[in-house]
């Protein structure tokens, strides 16, 4: 069976075997840090590699991670027509021109129905998807309802082969809730700024792979206009 | 008119039509006339049974049992085969249309509160999480 990649060098040379289709990713990072740039880099690399992509748009337009991928020279309306690239809305509750739109935020049901209707469209690919971010739409959702959709959305997901990236932004879901999600991931990425106050420093570091052996050092990364993330050699940053 | 003759007038047109399918919308109006809850199961077993007989699916239609009174409810729903209970709730100070299959016999169902919504493709429910 194939493996993926995310398409950042530094990051996949952490990670030897790749990640398996219908794996769950959680990136977990401070605002401003970079995940919507990841998960540019994510589709730019399933893109490349053959993969239909999904790109669930919370906390922006789609044309937003549209404008994104192409300045990462993306293309997207070719990938757009041929139905290798697909948005979902879930972002404007009204007056969206985009083919799927989750057009109540308040119901993680009704959000379940699109995403495995739109899955379902594309049965048979190798399906990427992204959901930026996640957390977005857990924010109005009871913990016992949040994690009955955790549970029921990640294991069909699994089932289905899909390979999935929830983007999760810090302090914004109850840490309880963060500890019990995390659970049911096979890797989780953590990004955050350094606590040095004078030059804030990014940083990534592996949080999790569910059965592998994996380096849980802190690897500093940078955000390139022309390369996207650049991640540096471990050089045992905040031990 | 009496209610036995009613449930007798009922089926005849239902016959008279040579239908498979019937509505009644509702059941309540003419058997909230019977105070005594020992007639009303009578009557209400009566149009249910006479209905098998016919061999009609039937969809009967009532206002909330909740309101009626326990022991008229528990009468009702003992005897039908199917009870879908369609509830109005508030969440996050908005009104929801909430759906329950309460009781489906002999048929594996998903129980709980199921969000229902009315669009222009008409009643769509979204099951519930979990399954």
């Amino acid at each position: 069976m194939s493996k993926a990649y995310f398409g950042i060098e530094g990051l996949d040379r952490s990670l030897e075997n790749g990640v398996s289709y219908g794996s769950q990713i959680a990136v977990v990072g401070d605002s401003g840090i970079g995940k919507t740039v990841m998960a540019g880099e994510f589709i730019k690399e399933g893109l490349r590699c053959g993969d239909t992509c999904i790109y669930v748009a919370c906390d922006e337009p789609p044309t937003a991670m549209r404008e994104h991928l192409q300045s990462f020279k993306v293309g997207t309306p070719a990938y757009e027509e041929m139905g290798r690239l697909i948005f979902i809305d879930a972002y404007e509750e009204s007056g969206s021109t985009e083919k799927y739109v989750i057009s109540d935020h308040r119901h993680l049901v009704k959000y379940y129905a699109l995403e495995k209707e739109v899955l379902h469209s594309y049965a048979g690919h190798r399906v990427r998807l992204v959901a930026d971010s996640l957390s977005t739409l857990l924010t109005m959702v009871d913990t016992a309802e949040i994690l009955e959709f955790h549970r029921t959305r990640l294991k069909h997901l699994r089932k289905s082969g899909i390979l999935t990236m929830d983007i999760f932004v810090s302090g914004v879901l109850d840490p309880q809730v963060m500890t019990i999600t995390g659970h049911l991931y096979n890797l989780i990425l953590k990004m955050s700024f350094s606590s040095s106050r004078y030059s804030p420093i990014r940083q990534l570091q592996i949080g999790k792979v569910k059965s592998q052996q994996f380096v849980s050092s802190r690897h500093i990364f940078t955000i390139s206009p022309i390369y996207g993330i650049l991640v540096y050699a471990d050089m045992g940053v905040g031990e | 008119m009496e209610i036995d003759e009613t449930i007798i007038w009922l089926s005849e047109i239902a016959q008279s039509f040579g239908a498979h399918r019937l509505v009644i919308d509702s059941f309540y109006a003419f058997l909230s006339r019977i105070d005594n809850t020992a007639v009303l199961n009578e009557k209400f077993y009566n149009l249910v049974s006479y209905l098998n007989r016919l061999n009609y699916t039937t969809l009967l239609l009532g206002p909330s049992l909740e309101l009626s009174g326990a022991r008229k409810t528990e009468a009702i729903h003992s005897t039908v085969q199917g009870s879908i209970l369609l509830k109005s709730t508030m969440m996050q100070n908005r009104r929801v249309r909430q759906l329950e299959l309460y009781k489906m016999r002999g048929v594996n169902h998903v129980m709980g509160n199921h969000l229902l919504e009315i669009n222009t493709s008409g009643v769509q429910v979204f099951p519930r999480l979990g399954g």
